[in-house]
């Protein structure tokens, strides 16, 4: 892509001395009506072609930075504003967002809400014709970007035919198609799956090596940011914590954890294992770092008292749920489910991961009827539920859905917790309501509306409302998505907890790294069916079934793949490493 | 409903569905006027028989026409039997009670002509949403925007417009989520009684306003970073022709003097007045 980018904005002004991109100084600004700055005196400037990562927890401002770079912070959204930001040659303040548009591109978080055209070309003509570009040009620039995100071929579509994966590549391709200066991305991998989200990075890497654009990118994802970013900008309470190149934050583990930041797995690890083996220096970042750190300390590795991974808690007998030869099409004619069987023991922690169209949302919606068998049986407590009525199933299933946090219906937590019990005239309601509160530790917020609450708190509120009905079984789908590091530890803080009063519980997640120390069996789904199923380190660890399904273990098991005591071992995070090495 | 709202199912490619904007604008207003100037049954067939035509020229098929009918035919029944009993027009006796029920023995209950009055307004109902359909479904959001910016309506408005029904199957959507959400928390909508469904349907109203507003918000901060201004002055990928084919033109020109003939003899001479 020929990429005649401008300095200063101005046609055929080729300026001396080009200045840098972004150039922000004292930069604070206060949502109307809020309590706190969500940017808090953030001076930086951006250089033309670099990568910049900006990480941070939840509220740390990350948003509010990416929505300034194009003036949507101030000039939609009122607050208080102070200082002065230079993008591309562009007041922020002054001037309007639509003109800044042409050298900012920007993706947002929810592919859905961003795109507005029927049609995938012309979705990425959109901001060409807001330009008034002669037609014929607009032609050429939509094939270009298209052809640069990978979805040529696909002109002609409705973007709602398309995957999440392609969705998100079609909003880059609508910013690239612009040829701006700087692309912002916020959070533009955190509603993928995994496979996904590492396409999007490798479009980021692309654009930025071959073509020189700078790139700004607000991410969760770690271990993508230490391989692809330049420099990482680490936000926290609105001010710049950190600016520095990502093999130097990254590798700051206690630093980012203090900060609910998501340090890289495979730093993380090596961080543990440095104590043990007294080497200093800050661990590596990235996973052929680390590799390379390890295979350099193999005699080392060696020398260390044989180790062997923690004994799998006993399998569990018995089935809480099960489906034999479940199979699902879809109205469509998309086929689901392929003669899926599986129990689930009762009083078990079980995960289901795989890629995006793997199956398995449409599996876990069987078991409350939200969706009927195409063929097969599907049974709770050994009963085939066809002969259960909707509010039976519910006493016995709950069920979490994606996204559960957008459907609070009720006026308080209180209410939204005892809203089924009610609607049923349950004799105890009152005592059921304050123990499922208290149990989700929620009495404190029992009388705030469900808006106002955070949206961890609000997960918890959907929770409490289904312990509320006593069910035995707990099935969760996605409900880390979004979440910061400490959020989503949080909620399965409380998954464990659920599980150790006695509860199944049944887990749909794309978060590998976080399931040791809850999830005892892990289950594997690809193409419609079951691709793998055991215990959780067994299935990590099994590299042909999780390549075959597409996914990508944590980097502490393609770190400890093949060297002395690590082998033997078998860690699947750092927590593994820390216990052995104790 | 879904499927005549979310608009390309433009496969056809025939004369009637490549037509300008401006011709299907021009067939939507003068019909939904016609219905009105007509009382008289035959026109009001006549006219449907028209639009029948359009529809199966432009590819639309039966089932679209029946989609249509089936979505109507609660409001049909009601209307031709309400007109039927409570026709003021009521002349023809079509059912009359026999002599021997006490009080209202020989009362005439059904007219003649309040049921031929209720077809008539079945017709008003089934014309214009024909014609929407036609437009609608035969021309995309953006054909639409340049057709409704080309005949005098603000950017902005037109834009609205077309983004109002690419809305309409987000909400839906968004309506299927929060059902599903009561299910799940055990409320069965097919056993509950009637007082008790209001009330979670009410409860739905919330989540979906707010889910809605921050769908809106969320879009229009997409449209500002896009650069969306809403001038008028922009271009377009597909320019759709500028220029009018004589054929469209004289389309709009005929359409246009039916209806001024129609007014005419109407206010003139009276023609169509008479339902029969």
């Amino acid at each position: 892509m020929a990429l005649d980018r401008r300095a200063d904005g101005a046609v055929g002004a080729a300026p001396i001395v080009p200045a840098p991109p972004v150039r922000f100084e004292g930069v604070g600004f206060r949502y109307r009506g809020a309590e706190h700055q969500a940017l808090d005196g953030v001076t930086l400037e951006i250089a033309r072609g670099e990568f910049v990562g900006l990480i941070g927890p939840t509220g740390a401002g990350k948003s509010t930075f990416c929505q300034t770079l194009n003036g949507i912070v101030p000039q939609f959204h009122g607050g208080a504003w102070r200082g002065t930001g230079t993008v591309a040659g562009h007041d922020t303040v002054d001037v309007p967002t639509a003109l800044i548009a042409r050298s900012v591109g920007m993706v947002l978080e929810d592919p859905e809400t961003q795109l507005t055209a029927v049609t995938v070309e012309a979705e990425v003509a959109f901001a060409l014709e807001n330009q008034s570009m002669p037609s014929p040009e607009i032609r050429v620039r939509v094939t270009e970007a298209l052809g640069l995100v990978g979805l040529s071929g696909l002109e002609s579509k409705h973007p709602a035919n398309l995957s999440g994966g392609q969705k998100q590549r079609l909003a880059i391709a609508a910013a690239l198609a612009l040829r701006p200066e700087i692309v912002v991305l916020d959070e533009p991998t955190s509603q993928l799956d995994p496979q996904a989200a590492r396409d999007v990075f490798a479009i980021l890497r692309r654009i930025n090596r071959d073509h020189g654009m700078t790139v700004v990118v607000a991410s969760h994802a770690a271990e993508e940011l230490a391989a692809f970013a330049t420099r990482i900008v680490m936000l926290s309470g609105g001010r710049v914590v950190a600016d520095a190149p990502p093999a130097e934050i990254l590798a700051r583990v206690d630093f980012l954890a203090e900060h609910a930041v998501r340090p890289p797995d495979v730093a993380q690890s090596v961080a543990a294992l440095a104590g043990r083996l007294g080497t200093d220096g800050a661990p590596p970042v990235t996973l052929d770092a680390g590799r390379a750190w390890a295979e350099r300390r193999r005699d080392a590795l060696a020398a260390l008292p044989p180790a062997a991974p923690p004994e799998p808690p006993a399998p569990k007998e018995g089935a809480a749920l099960a489906v034999e030869g479940l199979s699902h099409t879809y109205p469509d004619g998309t086929v689901a489910l392929r003669g899926v069987d599986l129990a689930v023991a009762p009083g078990s922690f079980v995960g289901i991961v795989g890629p995006n169209g793997s199956g398995k949302s449409t599996l876990v919606k069987h078991f409350l009827k939200v969706l009927e068998p195409t063929s097969g049986v599907v049974r709770a407590e050994g009963r085939d539920i066809a002969e259960l009525s909707v509010s039976g199933l519910a006493r016995r299933i709950g069920y979490v859905a994606q996204n559960a946090h957008q459907q609070l219906f009720c006026g308080s937590v209180r209410e939204e917790v005892g809203f089924a019990l009610r609607f049923r005239e349950t004799a105890d309601a009152d005592a059921k309501v304050a123990e499922a509160l208290s149990v989700m530790d929620l009495t404190d917020v029992a009388d705030r509306h469900p808006v106002s609450l955070s949206r961890g708190d609000q997960l918890r509120t959907v929770i409490a409302a289904i312990l509320a009905l006593d069910p035995e079984i707990l099935i969760f789908d996605e409900p880390t998505t979004g979440q910061d590091w400490r959020g989503a530890v949080a909620i399965l803080e409380v998954l464990g907890r659920l599980n150790r009063r006695g509860k199944t519980v049944v887990l749909i997640t794309h978060h590998l790294y976080l399931l040791r120390g809850y999830v005892e069996r892990l289950v594997v789904m690809s193409g419609g069916g079951v691709a793998t199923d055991g215990p959780l380190r067994d299935v990590l660890y099994d590299e042909a079934a999780m390549g075959a399904a597409g996914l990508a273990p944590p980097q502490t098991v393609e770190l400890s793949r093949g060297l002395p005591w690590l082998d033997a071992l078998r860690p699947v995070n750092a927590a593994d490493i820390r216990e052995a090495v104790r | 409903m879904t499927a005549t709202l979310t608009l390309p199912e433009t496969a056809q490619e025939t004369r009637a569905a490549n037509a300008d904007v401006r011709v299907k604008f021009t067939i939507l207003v003068v019909a939904s006027l016609l219905i009105f100037v007509w009382n008289n049954l035959a026109l009001q067939v006549a006219l449907l028989a028209a639009m029948t035509a359009l529809t199966l020229a432009a590819g639309l098929g039966w089932g679209s026409i029946g989609r249509l009918l089936k979505l109507l035919s609660p409001a049909f029944v009601l209307i031709v039997v309400i007109q039927g009993l409570w026709s003021p027009f009521g002349a023809t006796p079509v059912i009359r009670l026999p002599e021997g029920v006490p009080l209202l023995g020989g009362a005439t209950v059904f007219y003649w002509e309040g049921l031929l009055f209720g077809l008539v307004v079945a017709c008003r109902l089934l014309v214009p949403l024909m014609a929407f359909q036609y437009l609608f479904s035969t021309s995309t959001p953006n054909q639409i925007v340049l057709g409704l910016v080309r005949i005098g309506v603000p950017y902005k408005v037109a834009f609205l417009v077309s983004t109002t029904f690419r809305f309409v199957p987000l909400l839906l959507e968004e309506y299927h989520a929060i059902r599903d959400a009561q299910r799940l928390r055990g409320i069965d909508y097919d056993r509950i009684g009637l007082a008790k469904k209001l009330l979670a349907l009410g409860r739905l109203l919330v989540p979906l306003l707010v889910n809605c507003l921050n769908k809106a918000q969320s879009l229009e901060i997409a449209l500002q970073a896009r650069g969306f201004t809403g001038e008028a002055e922009r271009t377009y990928l597909d320019p759709a022709r500028a220029e009018l084919r004589a054929a469209e033109r004289a389309a709009i020109l005929g359409v246009v003097a039916l209806l001024v003939v129609a007014v005419v003899l109407r206010v003139g001479f009276g023609v169509g007045g008479a339902v029969v």
